[in-house]
């Protein structure tokens, strides 16, 4: 007679475990169909030279298309002009939204009216902001250079001049920090009221306060912030494409990474090349959120850690 | 648990890959169980024209008429089905990938042609095969949807209505500046590029009321230009006007069988420096194109900002006509001659079959009872294009008399003529990019981001072949294959 198979006992913890999974099912379903199959689908891609119609028409091309892209001097222009933009636009929205968030959390009159306005940006479609934006920056008729004109200075033609494009880009950057400012709100509202007072009673004044408080506590609100900041800025598209359009305007000045990728995607007809493209920017974004979170070990602080 | 976890992952996989090919094979398996005695062809509109409402009401009209009579008959159900020109390319690109290609596009113009070269079928055969009469088209604009790949000859469209360019004039200004109108015959000897510059000159006033020919004129305070005109339209309608020693037009900027790049031949450099010249030293048009223009002119309309004198441009832009009406008296004159030849660059739009498209001869049917006469006729009308079929044109001609009995209508019925051959924006291997690096070319000069025409030329002429190399060796290794 054979041993009687013994029951096995499973653990509570692997029994709500098990709940916990049915539960997840149907986003697990959503994100392997509509995310993880078609990720490995572009990167199978990637490796033919398929033009978006026929599969049976695609040729298999190995590594070509990641070859191509190291020797291709337009996707390192549109590289170095989404890096140009990001460096000065993740710093500027950060320390602008941080600005804004600290002003707004002081004791002003009609505060919850200005947080409405300046978080009312963030609220707005990239198309919209863009198609707005490209009113005020006409060079004729634009408010911006009216403005300037009043004080006797010859405006530029802000959309057209190389020179001065990407500040334009900037400029909607910065309208739209309101949607950072909200997150550095919420930080600020946290810390602990206990640490001010304890700094009060040993004399520090305000600005110390902020230095030796505030930004130490609100580090883990940056770290976020910069990570979102990064992935954002690489995937600016619909500000670039409503204001200047495809090819990036004049001298491709505005020929962000995402408007090419878009162009051999859509408009060239190479979708293979587009998706060597894209699995070259996720690389890139990920090697830079690693650091960034590599880094954030020797400068974001939380309340429960000690740093040793 | 890992183990639980696991499985149910295995299982989500094998289960998205299911879906996608069940959703792939679901069509195939409806299609063959479907009734056999009436067949659905699809026309799919949005490349071009005819997605507003109204033009949409005709499309259902012919619909409605064509399933209740010939259709009935036949055993053919059509359905015109409309997406938006902005997503017309990517949704019939996913159609294809799909396997659920429309049977029919269009309207479409040469350059939508030209995108899905590969896609359409040549329609050689069926009009062999109907013993179709060819000549009741005007035979340029027939032949601007046949192309002649690799030996291979194929034409994918007959034309449905046709959009050439002419000077669209603004009379009160003219008038003001005291000079003669431009005639309305085309090929008139004297009138020239030269003799346009000459008159824009004296059009385009400074704030001080200066003209270029003032020795103190304020290139960068103009408030009224005399020439607006290639920015408009893509590079290669202007280049189109230049020829080589063997009288044919340089448009294509490559050899005949598409391999080598010739975008920095005299003809080329000579087209750069005339539209250098426009700007820089005539100064008769705005220096930086379209945005430049919008400032002063008002968005996509210079002409109805009654601060141009001459406008070169398409005859789509009848839509502005009403605004021009209100706000001052114009005319349309003919174009002039540059270097003795005399060119308008042409817009045509046509209907294309699919060579994917699975009941070609019943896409066949719809297709020849979309260019019976009658149809045609309501078709041309609707687009707001000028019917290729000459039985129609006079028609044409009276209906626009009877609406605006001053303007010149012949001169856009005498422009087929003088249409561009080879078409503006006919097929080149990797037509997006050779595109793009064209019309990055003109902006640079007309933005003033260059060193010379030569500089430009030569830049442009190592990008194109760059891409053409790209192009044909794929091309070979597929072939080798």
């Amino acid at each position: 007679m054979g041993k009687k198979k013994e029951k096995r006992i499973i653990p509570q913890s692997e029994r709500y475990a098990r709940f916990g999974y049915w539960f997840i099912l149907p986003w697990m379903i959503g994100f392997t169909v509509f995310t993880f199959g078609p990720m490995v689908f572009s990167l199978y891609l990637s490796l033919t030279d398929f033009a978006g119609t026929s599969l049976r028409d695609a040729s298999f091309v190995g590594l070509g298309n990641f070859k191509r892209l190291f020797t291709d001097s337009e996707t390192w222009h549109s590289l170095k002009v989404t890096l140009k933009f990001g460096m000065m636009s993740l710093p500027l929205g950060l320390v602008a939204g941080f600005l804004l968030a600290y002003l707004l959390n002081m004791k002003v009159p009609l505060m919850k009216m200005w947080r409405t306005i300046f978080y009312l940006p963030a609220m707005i479609s990239g198309v919209i902001v863009a198609t707005l934006w490209r009113g005020l920056f006409d060079d004729k008729y634009g408010i911006i250079n009216y403005l300037l004109g009043l004080v006797n200075i010859n405006g530029p033609q802000w959309l057209l001049d190389p020179k001065y494009i990407l500040y334009c880009f900037l400029f909607l950057s910065v309208w739209g920090c309101g949607g950072g400012m909200v997150v550095y709100l919420s930080g600020l509202q946290s810390i602990p009221t206990a640490l001010y007072e304890a700094a009060e009673i040993d004399g520090c004044n305000k600005f110390q306060q902020l230095i030796f408080i505030t930004i130490p506590q609100m580090t883990p609100i940056f770290f976020f912030n910069i990570i979102m900041g990064l992935i954002g800025a690489f995937q600016y598209f619909a500000e670039p494409m409503t204001l200047v359009g495809a090819n990036g305007g004049q001298a491709k000045a505005a020929l962000f990474y995402n408007l090419y990728l878009y162009n051999h995607a859509f408009r060239y007809r190479n979708m293979g090349y587009a998706s060597a493209l894209a699995w070259f920017l996720f690389v890139i974004v990920l090697v830079l959120t690693l650091l960034v979170f590599k880094s954030s070990e020797l400068w974001v602080f939380y309340e429960a850690e000690v740093k040793k | 648990m890992k183990k639980t976890f696991t499985v149910l992952l295995v299982v989500l996989l094998i289960a998205s890959v299911f879906m996608a090919v069940s959703c792939s094979k679901g069509e195939t398996t409806a299609k063959s169980s479907a009734k056999k005695e009436t067949v659905k062809i699809q026309v799919m509109v949005g490349f071009g024209t005819g997605t507003d409402p109204s033009q949409i009401a005709v499309h259902e009209e012919l619909q409605n008429e064509f399933n209740s009579t010939i259709g009935k008959e036949k055993g053919i159900e059509l359905e015109f089905v409309t997406v938006q020109y902005s997503d017309a390319a990517q949704k019939f690109t996913t159609l294809l990938s799909a396997k659920m290609a429309p049977d029919i596009c269009g309207p479409v113009g040469v350059m939508g042609v030209a995108n899905f070269i590969d896609e359409w079928e040549d329609l050689t055969p069926y009009l062999e095969r109907d013993n179709y009469d060819l000549s009741v088209f005007d035979s340029q604009l027939v032949e601007s949807n046949r192309y002649n790949i690799e030996g291979e000859s194929k034409l994918v469209g007959l034309p449905i209505g046709y959009y050439p360019s002419a000077l669209y004039y603004n009379e009160d200004i003219y008038d003001r500046a005291g000079l003669e109108y431009p005639p309305t015959e085309w090929g008139t000897p004297e009138w020239t590029y030269d003799a346009l510059y000459e008159q824009a000159r004296k059009m385009t006033i400074d704030k001080w009321g200066l003209t270029p020919d003032d020795e103190d004129f304020d290139e960068d305070n103009v408030v009224q230009y005399g020439y607006d005109g290639t920015d408009w339209s893509p590079w290669r309608a202007w280049v189109g006007k230049f020829f080589d020693e063997n009288g044919k037009s340089v448009a294509l900027g490559m050899t005949d069988d598409f391999r080598t790049a010739t975008m920095n031949s005299p003809e080329w450099i000579e087209a750069f420096t005339e539209l250098e010249r426009q700007l820089y030293v005539e100064k008769v048009r705005p220096r930086s194109s379209a945005a430049a223009g919008a400032s002063l002119f008002g968005d996509n309309d210079p002409l109805g900002s009654n601060r141009l004198g001459v406008w070169e441009v398409f005859s789509w832009m009848s839509y502005a006509y009403e605004t021009w009406d209100a706000n001052f008296t114009w005319n349309i004159g003919a174009i002039p001659s540059m270097n003795g030849h005399v060119v308008s660059a042409t817009n045509i739009d046509t209907f294309v079959m699919t060579k994917s498209g699975n009941h070609k001869d019943e896409a066949w049917e719809v297709y020849k009872w979309l260019f019976s006469e009658d149809v045609y006729n309501r078709l041309s009308h609707n687009y707001g294009s000028i019917p290729a079929m000459k039985s129609l044109q006079d028609k044409w001609l009276d209906e626009q008399k009877a609406v605006r009995p001053n303007i010149n209508w012949q001169v856009l019925l005498d422009a087929g003529e003088y249409a561009d051959n080879p078409n503006n924006e006919s097929w080149v291997p990797n037509f997006g990019e050779v595109w793009d690096a064209m019309e990055f070319a003109m902006s640079s000069i007309i933005g003033g981001l260059y060193d010379s025409p030569e500089q430009v030329a030569e830049e442009l002429n190592d990008e194109v072949q760059g891409y053409l190399d790209e192009y044909w060796a794929a091309q070979d290794a597929k072939a080798s294959k």
